[in-house]
């Protein structure tokens, strides 16, 4: 009888687990193994994923609205590519110092950032340990893809591990 | 927050971050982010004047300023909406999260 119960509990939880195991798809290479999320939010364009002690999301950006008053549309990837890695003349200037002063908001340095290839995107990340804030950008020929991470410095790192190990 | 204050301030939001916070409720977790990042911009130095010195350090702004400042606050992050979320552009993108968790009241 004890041994039946035993069984049956170990195949209950073996279900529970499985039933809430998330694979969060990002594109056709990018899958991303997620831990059960306590809360699953989506709002507008971005989907949220809200953990006991960090928070998630991601969102494709919209060139038209990144910006209020601005329109990206065409320029989205290489303005994304200059706040992290600024190049004289790929933008016209009032838009070269909006990138900087993003660079700015997003306290960019050498040391906070990193940037490497996945599939078909350039990722472009800095995290702000002060105010525990990471962003994640995937620079594809199509799109940019957007994470955000809010999250200790272990814990950002962690996720960045998550996704580079998802394709 | 009133209910002018609540509008007001929903059409800052709107004018900041688009359609998308249509379906953002307004708050004091709201309003205590906005005026976060307006202290935070160093481009929206004149509507920070209207707040009285030195700021209640650990204080949520809601419970330190009084009614009136802050649906002035609000009132004039209306009247020049244009103004104030291209100031805030930038520094707008780090809350987004943040106030989305706040406007479903997560």
């Amino acid at each position: 009888m004890l041994v039946r119960k035993v069984a049956l509990s170990f195949l209950l939880c073996v279900i529970y687990t499985q039933a809430w195991s998330q694979t969060f798809i990002i594109s056709k290479d990018i899958q991303l193994d997620l831990p059960d999320s306590a809360i699953i939010l989506q709002s507008g364009n971005s989907v949220l994923f809200k953990y006991p002690d960090w928070v998630l999301s991601h969102q494709i950006i919209d060139p038209k609205t990144f910006y209020p008053n601005v329109d990206l549309t065409g320029l989205i990837q290489i303005y994304i590519r200059n706040i992290f890695e600024p190049k004289e003349g790929e933008l016209p200037n009032w838009l070269q110092f909006i990138a900087k002063e993003q660079a700015k908001a997003f306290k960019v340095t050498n040391k906070n950032t990193s940037q490497f290839t996945l599939g078909e995107f350039e990722v472009y990340c800095v995290f702000d340990s002060v105010e525990k804030n990471g962003n994640i950008y995937l620079v594809g020929n199509d799109y940019v893809s957007h994470f955000n991470v809010l999250s200790d410095k272990q814990g950002f790192y962690q996720f960045l591990n998550v996704l580079k190990g998802s394709i | 927050m009133d209910i002018n204050d609540r509008d007001n301030l929903k059409e800052f939001v709107y004018e900041l971050y688009g359609a998308q916070s249509r379906s953002w409720a307004m708050n004091e977790k709201v309003f205590d982010i906005v005026y976060k990042m307006l202290n935070e911009s160093s481009a929206c130095t004149d509507l920070m004047d209207l707040v009285p010195r030195p700021h209640a350090l650990g204080k949520a702004p809601i419970k330190y300023l009084t009614k009136e400042i802050r649906s002035s606050v609000v009132r004039k992050l209306k009247q020049r909406k244009e103004y104030y979320s291209s100031c805030l552009k930038v520094v707008a993108l780090n809350y987004k999260t943040h106030i989305q968790m706040a406007a479903m009241g997560l």
